[in-house]
């Protein structure tokens, strides 16, 4: 499925959040959304999820208008992960992630085998299984980020949209997190995925889009985004880079 | 409902539906049996099965019935609404008065009072309470429609519901004559004494609906607690469901109020009490509250008939003392368990 967003334009009273953004994902990609705070890379992720509607410009889903797919349609082939840990009644792991099957089951219809297999699929890629049949606030917040996921994942979109994904996880689940999204690109999803670190961007994105003050600063890999000019333009800090390829970055100075 | 896999129910009580239900039965055949004077019920329903007219027969299907069944309805009401708003609202405080829809069914009925409409037919009550709600209900959908929040729809019913008790409370204070004031007072602490099978009727096929269109939300309600984004990307419609909970819980409370008064604290604490047997899922709370909340509306509808004060307790009042200080446990144990 490809995504493809033209001339975006969305405002919050009189302060402009994006301007003229445009973007477009293939599936098997993992696009990293980057940029400093205040840069519009969650409004542009909810955008792209229908979940705020532009006051200007266009999102396609294979080349249909958003607003024109069937919201059962739009639920089942593109999933989002939310910012943060948020889960309001302390429910049980396994019933957190079977709501990624509430698009395939809603109403008085009773979830299929197909559905039960895709709960214990994605529980299984986030490696929570053992945790199954824990309450949500017993878990340790990597913990809780990956029963997230999984719901994201339970979805089998061809989308995936993560918000964060990896925010306040040790280095440990962080690259369990990061792995796993690229595992799931490379089975043909699409992964846009907003992200503050960036050698993970570096490191596990195909592409990366570089937002800043609600404008594209710069769409490509990761190696021409992260240039030294755009990095001291954007985030006011100098690079320290390693690995082959410069396959990993540390922000060393402020500029 | 969510019957995922067999691992899914492992921690879920698997009594908890069929004993709640059974325990519902027991104290409806327990209320039918318990009342002020001795009563063959075995012998009274005969009669009735068989269309004799005995004074026996009478009691049942005009007094006895009617108060159980009444009873068991209002108390499934207020247990299925209590825990829909808490679900809708992501409150465990919530229940059918925080949106107003309790206040206005009251002031509906008080209305009806006031004109002394109520004496002109025997609808006229019940009309009026379910109009209130109606009333509440229509301005709450014009509120919460798109991009409302839930704290704009809270606010919404705390209005609703304050603005609904002063003018109860203008009703009461320019009543006719006292005995007109003494009414209404008595009829706002809910009761399930006297109501005849026209009430039964005329509550039992709205309550129904409202039932059904807050059951068929159910997997909605837990999608909303990963919060309003997740669930828009889950395809709920939230304005829609909060339209179907909102109107759901008009139709049944409302109807619940008309038949029965104000009866407060069993739609706030039984799906308190409940909640941890179901795993605190929102959906598989909605039909065991019903059936909690029809329990403890019969046991202490039984409770009043048994300790024999006169004049009778009425039923919000026993609720009401019986609840309060169990909400101060609750409150209790949660400081116990923050410190």
């Amino acid at each position: 499925m490809k995504i493809e967003a033209r001339d975006i334009v969305f405002r919050t009273g009189d302060a402009d959040i994006l301007r003229d953004v445009g973007l477009t994902v293939f599936g098997g990609e993992v696009v990293g959304l980057i940029g400093p705070n205040g840069a519009g890379k969650t409004t542009l992720l909810r955008i792209l999820a229908n979940l705020l509607e532009p006051a200007g410009g266009e999102v396609r889903y294979d080349g249909k208008a958003i607003g024109k797919i069937p919201a059962s349609e739009f639920a089942r082939s593109v999933s989002y992960l939310a910012q943060g840990n948020l889960v309001h009644w302390s429910l049980r792991v396994e019933a957190v992630v079977a709501l990624g099957r509430l698009p395939y089951a809603n109403g008085f219809r009773a979830f299929s085998a197909d559905d039960v297999a895709a709960v214990q699929v994605a529980m299984a890629e986030a490696d929570i299984l053992p945790l199954r049949d824990r309450n949500f606030d017993t878990l340790s917040g990597g913990e809780q980020r990956r029963v997230l996921l999984a719901r994201a994942l339970a979805v089998r979109g061809k989308i995936l949209l993560a918000d964060e994904p990896g925010a306040a996880l040790d280095p440990y689940h962080h690259l369990q997190i990061m792995e796993l999204l690229a595992r799931t690109a490379s089975s043909g999803v699409g992964v846009v995925v907003v992200l503050h670190d960036l050698s993970m961007a570096a490191r596990f994105c195909s592409r990366l889009v570089l937002l800043d003050q609600g404008r594209v600063v710069a769409d490509g890999t990761p190696d021409e985004v992260l240039s030294d000019r755009h990095v001291a333009d954007v985030y006011r800090v100098s690079l320290e880079r390693g690995g082959s390829n410069s396959s990993f970055v540390i922000p060393r100075d402020r500029l | 409902m969510n019957m995922l896999n067999p691992s899914t129910t492992r921690q879920l009580a698997p009594w908890l539906i069929p004993g709640l239900t059974v325990l519902m039965l027991i104290l409806f055949v327990l209320s039918l049996g318990i009342g002020y004077a001795a009563f063959d019920l075995a012998g009274a329903m005969g009669d009735v099965l068989q269309g004799r007219q005995s004074l026996a027969a009478l009691v049942f299907s005009e007094l006895r019935f009617p108060r159980a069944f009444i009873g068991a309805m209002v108390g499934f009401t207020l247990g299925l609404s209590g825990a829909a708003m808490q679900g809708l609202l992501r409150n465990p405080l919530a229940d059918p008065g925080v949106i107003g829809i309790s206040g206005s069914a009251a002031f509906g009925a008080v209305v009806v009072f006031y004109w002394g409409l109520a004496g002109t037919f025997s609808l006229a009550l019940p009309l009026g309470g379910i109009a209130g709600a109606m009333l509440a209900a229509m301005v709450l959908f014009r509120i919460s429609g798109r991009g409302a929040t839930t704290t704009t729809l809270i606010l919404a019913g705390v209005a609703i519901n304050s603005f609904a008790g002063a003018l109860t409370a203008l009703a009461l204070n320019l009543a006719p004559n006292p005995f007109a004031a003494v009414e209404i007072m008595y009829w706002l602490m809910g009761s399930l004494a006297d109501r005849s099978l026209h009430h039964v009727w005329l509550g039992t096929p709205l309550m129904l609906l409202g039932w059904l269109l807050i059951l068929s939300r159910s997997r909605a309600l837990d999608a909303l607690s990963l919060g309003e984004d997740t669930a828009r990307s889950l395809g709920v419609n939230i304005v829609g469901l909060r339209r179907v909970l909102v109107a759901g819980t008009a139709l049944a409370v409302g109807s619940s109020v008309a038949v029965a008064g104000a009866v407060g604290f069993v739609g706030l604490v039984v799906p308190h009490l409940l909640r941890p047997f179901v795993a605190n899922q929102p959906s598989r709370l909605l039909l065991v509250s019903g059936l909690g909340g029809a329990s403890v509306t019969m046991a202490a509808d039984m409770l009043i008939r048994l300790i024999m004060v006169r004049p009778e307790l009425k039923l919000g009042v026993v609720t009401a003392i019986v609840g309060a200080p169990f909400l101060f446990s609750l409150i209790w144990k949660l400081r116990r368990n923050e410190l």
